[in-house]
């Protein structure tokens, strides 16, 4: 994305810089969500692509209120997703017609990447900065009184409402799979054929 | 709409239980109320933890397998909050996800990723730790290191019959480092015949392992002839599978060739 494309994005969704990345980043994180929960492989090249998309269009002229930006984020990520079904499609249809069988292979790698999967998933966990690894971690504890009682005290001692708190763990969780994946494809071997 | 039936419609989306219509509103209703995002991201989080520590109904863990799990995202998800979970657990007695659930749910996700085909042996380890550990909860990390270390050493790889029997050809199929046998699915153009054997043969024509009696079984829509190679024909190369097929008049017929290169990471 050229920077006075990244501009124009950031004026459109705030006039005050540090609000536009905040909101960038809220937008990110729903769209790589959205890729995901769709069953997308690759959520987050799929968001960037979305910004690509809307940044091109604000830098021709298109005029977007503010309060419509959303809806038109989930309009162009709509239209990214079904673009991307048609041409998995058309991928699915020509590996069947050379290999229309390979799930065996799939489970076998599954079993293969679990303990990598751990083990990168640790060292992404040590690498998180401190507060962040805290946060996630206490998230999770259940030590007795129930993960949502505990969630609720922890989203009291950070002052903020409990939906906070999970788009913010949700965030970190997000940037810790990135992490593995990466992580992952660095120790993984080339694949089959 | 009720925050519990809210929930409940966020928990059937996540589970791929909702027609497109549904699908999309819920999405319109995310991207532009942050607190439905919120509510999302909460909805999934309970049911991870639901699912792991086995309070799901019986047709939502279903659909948590199928389809959730069905996703590298949310394979990775799990695994995610696993980790967090262990992690966050004050000693190897607390915390809300036990060994048994930890040990279940990975193997469940192993099954998972090729639910459609019998993985006799994983199953049988899920019993064997099911009887293990009913009454001792042990470390995660000891069930990983046991989990791995008793995962089935055979990897299997299917293969499209009619390659070219030639010296550089063949499926390339790389090996996982200490495997001890390679099985293939010899996939059939058609389901003919009764009893079948298969030879490994260098590129030469010279025979290095055959197995004979072998029966078609069924994968997914197609039949297959399952082939075992031990260890220590696993050299890497190239090399052609015969298969073979015994007629009802009791003659050998060659059914198709099958060309693999295999090599180790």
């Amino acid at each position: 994305m050229k920077a006075t494309a990244f501009e124009k994005l950031l004026f459109a969704l705030a006039t005050d810089r540090g609000t536009a990345g905040d909101k960038y980043e809220l937008i990110r994180l729903k769209l790589v969500s959205y890729f995901e929960w769709r069953h997308c492989p690759d959520a987050a090249t799929l968001a960037d692509q979305v910004f690509d998309r809307v940044a091109h269009r604000l830098e021709g002229g298109e005029q977007i209120r503010s309060s419509d930006i959303m809806t038109y984020f989930y309009g162009v990520a709509h239209n990214l997703l079904l673009e991307h079904w048609r041409s998995q499609q058309r991928l699915e249809k020509a590996i069947a017609d050379r290999r229309s069988v390979e799930s065996p292979v799939l489970a076998e790698r599954e079993a293969e990447l679990l303990k990598p999967k751990l083990d990168c998933l640790r060292k992404c966990l040590a690498e998180l900065p401190a507060d962040a690894r805290s946060l996630v971690i206490r998230y999770h504890n259940d030590s007795g009184g129930g993960k949502a009682v505990n969630r609720s005290e922890l989203a009291r001692e950070l002052g903020i409402p409990i939906n906070a708190l999970r788009i913010r763990v949700h965030r970190i969780k997000s940037q810790l799979r990135r992490c593995v994946e990466k992580c992952l494809s660095n120790a993984k071997p080339a694949r089959n054929g | 709409m009720s925050s519990a039936s809210k929930a409940e419609t966020y928990r059937r989306y996540l589970l791929g239980d909702l027609n497109d219509e549904e699908k999309e509103e819920i999405e319109k209703d995310f991207f532009l109320d942050d607190e439905c995002f919120g509510e999302m991201v909460g909805t999934e989080d309970d049911l991870i933890d639901a699912y792991l520590q086995q309070r799901l109904r019986p047709r939502d863990r279903q659909l948590f397998e199928q389809h959730f799990l069905a996703a590298e995202a949310g394979r990775l998800k799990l695994a995610t909050t696993m980790v967090l979970a262990k992690a966050g657990a004050p000693s190897e007695r607390k915390g809300g996800v036990t060994a048994l659930a930890f040990a279940a749910a990975l193997i469940l996700v192993i099954i998972n990723a090729g639910a459609w085909r019998e993985i006799v042996v994983v199953k049988r380890q899920l019993q064997e730790f099911e009887r293990r550990h009913a009454a001792d909860v042990h470390t995660i990390d000891t069930l990983r290191k046991d989990l791995v270390k008793e995962m089935p050493r055979t990897a299997s790889f299917a293969l499209l019959p009619g390659l070219e029997r030639t010296q550089g050809g063949g499926t390339l199929l790389l090996l996982p480092p200490d495997v001890d046998s390679l099985e293939l699915w010899l996939t059939l153009r058609s389901n003919r015949f009764k009893q079948y054997s298969a030879a490994l043969q260098s590129v030469e024509g010279r025979e290095l392992w055959a197995e004979r009696s072998l029966t078609s079984r069924s994968l997914e829509h197609r039949h297959a002839v399952v082939f075992q190679i031990p260890k220590q024909y696993l050299q890497p190369g190239t090399f052609v599978v015969e298969l073979r097929a015994s007629t009802p008049e009791g003659a050998a017929q060659i059914v198709d060739y099958f060309s693999l290169t295999l090599r180790r990471p």
